[in-house]
């Protein structure tokens, strides 16, 4: 049962970073972007993972992984944004291929940001990868 | 030390990648191309700082034939000689030293500043540039010289922010006491992609978050040179200033460092980013960590100690091994990318 409630709270801290940063990435016009979804987002994330119990010495392979999660949509909406604006008159499948190309740059960016900021939280703990 | 004259003569030098340190127990050369540390007795250590390049091996001044061939058999089996010639090949990259550095490390006070302007410099110039661009616009009217523009962005833009990529790299590194700059060259990696190179030593670097930068440095500098040309973008708009009329190559330069970024940044071996995640998760390489994680899903015997000792952890391993090989296709990816370019303007 306890169990159970760990895995709910996974759930929930990760989906709501997920939605709070496609709505981040949504936002991204020539207005702006709503920068507290992003540092509200990257907050859940880590409450969540520091909450979570059988997280606990293991904290940076759970940024990783929840962080890949949650910014999927995002990743998504802004690697279709740019594809949109800068490759227009292309071919398809050349945008669908650049498209996954930059998803998965935006994708490192944000992972290495959220483990340089998990290595200064959870310092010299949960960095094994076994 | 060697330099690159030395590996330009007719006999084998000692190998710039090799450091001797004195410790306890006598001489300890630290290969960095092997990463192993191998204790040599003191008249072996002589005779390998006597190696430049410019006579033979086996008749060195003060030692023996014998002497000569067993030391030359050892340290050439180690790895710790540099045979006349340049290339250095390892099955997935070619390297080409063009500056070997004499002194490999140094206290100066200059990396130090150059390093601490990028790091605090290389966000905000980012981010205003792209402000800059959001907010005012870019107007591109009739440009003059249209095709020496292009040409110049893709040769200053790309030549440039690789030439200053691995500047940065190489200052960030020498910022720290303990980082040693062990050349720079050019590459040709996996057989396609040419590149530039600095290699880096961080071996007694002791910060985690210090080598984190260094791997991180060149993308930074990728960042602050596409924004400050955003800026000068943005600023040459109306056609005034002496750069108005290069306003194409600024934009395709700005283009091309953006790709640098978006390129270094993912988790492909080898990559920036790949060397950065190592660091963050404490690794070699995260490739071959993700890769013998993966090997031990092969066997139901494997797989089901796995389980029982790592528990729902190993199932989160198992899952940023999976994302870390799914990189992995990012160069095949771009390839069919180039390839399918190519085909559209043909057909369109």
């Amino acid at each position: 049962m306890k169990m159970k409630v760990q895995i709910f709270k996974m759930i929930l801290g990760t989906g709501a970073a997920g939605w709070l940063f496609f709505d981040a990435a949504e936002s991204v016009s020539r207005y702006g972007i709503r920068w507290w979804n992003l540092l509200l987002g990257a907050a859940v994330l880590f409450g969540t993972v520091g909450s979570v119990k059988f997280m606990r010495g293991a904290e940076s392979v759970w940024v990783f992984l929840l962080s890949a999660i949650a910014f999927m949509a995002a990743d998504v909406r802004m690697a279709a944004g740019v594809v949109n604006v800068l490759l227009d008159g292309y071919l398809g499948v050349t945008k669908v291929l650049l498209g996954i190309v930059a998803g998965m740059s935006f994708l490192a960016a944000e992972e290495i940001v959220m483990g340089v900021i998990a290595g200064g939280i959870w310092s010299g703990k949960g960095c094994e990868v076994n | 030390m060697n330099s690159i004259e030395d590996i330009r003569k007719d006999y084998p030098s000692m190998a710039n990648w090799v450091i001797l340190k004195r410790g306890r127990n006598g001489i300890i050369a630290r290969n960095c191309l092997t990463d192993r540390e191998i204790p040599l007795s003191d008249r072996e250590a002589k005779y390998l700082k006597s190696l430049d390049g410019s006579g033979n091996q086996y008749h060195v001044d003060g030692f023996s034939e014998r002497e000569c061939m067993e030391f030359y058999r050892h340290l050439s089996s180690e790895r710790m000689v540099r045979r006349s010639g340049f290339n250095l090949a390892d099955g997935k990259t070619v390297m080409r030293p063009v500056y070997i550095p004499r002194r490999k490390r140094t206290r100066s006070v200059i990396p130090k500043i150059l390093n601490f302007l990028l790091l605090v410099s290389f966000l905000p110039v980012f981010l205003y540039g792209v402000y800059l661009i959001c907010h005012e616009g870019v107007l591109f009217g009739r440009e003059d010289h249209f095709f020496l523009n292009i040409v110049l962005g893709e040769v200053f833009g790309l030549g440039g922010g690789m030439v200053l990529h691995e500047a940065a790299h190489a200052i960030a590194c020498l910022s720290d006491r303990n980082g040693r700059w062990l050349e720079a060259g050019i590459m040709i990696r996996w057989r396609i992609i040419p590149g530039a190179y600095v290699w880096l030593d961080t071996g007694d670097i002791k910060s985690r978050m210090k080598k984190i930068q260094i791997n991180m440095a060149g993308i930074e500098m990728n960042l602050l040179l596409a924004g400050i040309l955003m800026i000068g973008l943005v600023n040459t708009r109306y056609g005034v200033g002496f750069l108005a009329p290069w306003r194409t190559a600024m934009l395709y330069a700005v283009v091309m460092n953006l790709s640098l970024v978006l390129f270094n940044v993912s988790f492909a071996e080898g990559l920036d980013g790949e060397h950065t995640i190592s660091e963050i998760f404490g690794k070699d390489s995260m490739v071959d960590a993700a890769k013998a994680n993966i090997r031990q899903m092969v066997h139901r015997k494997d797989r089901r100690a796995y389980f029982a000792r790592t528990g729902i952890n190993g199932a989160a391993n198992l899952c940023v091994s999976a994302v870390i090989l799914g990189f992995q296709l990012m160069l095949p990816l771009l390839i069919a990318a180039d390839i399918s370019m190519w085909i559209g303007d043909f057909i369109l």
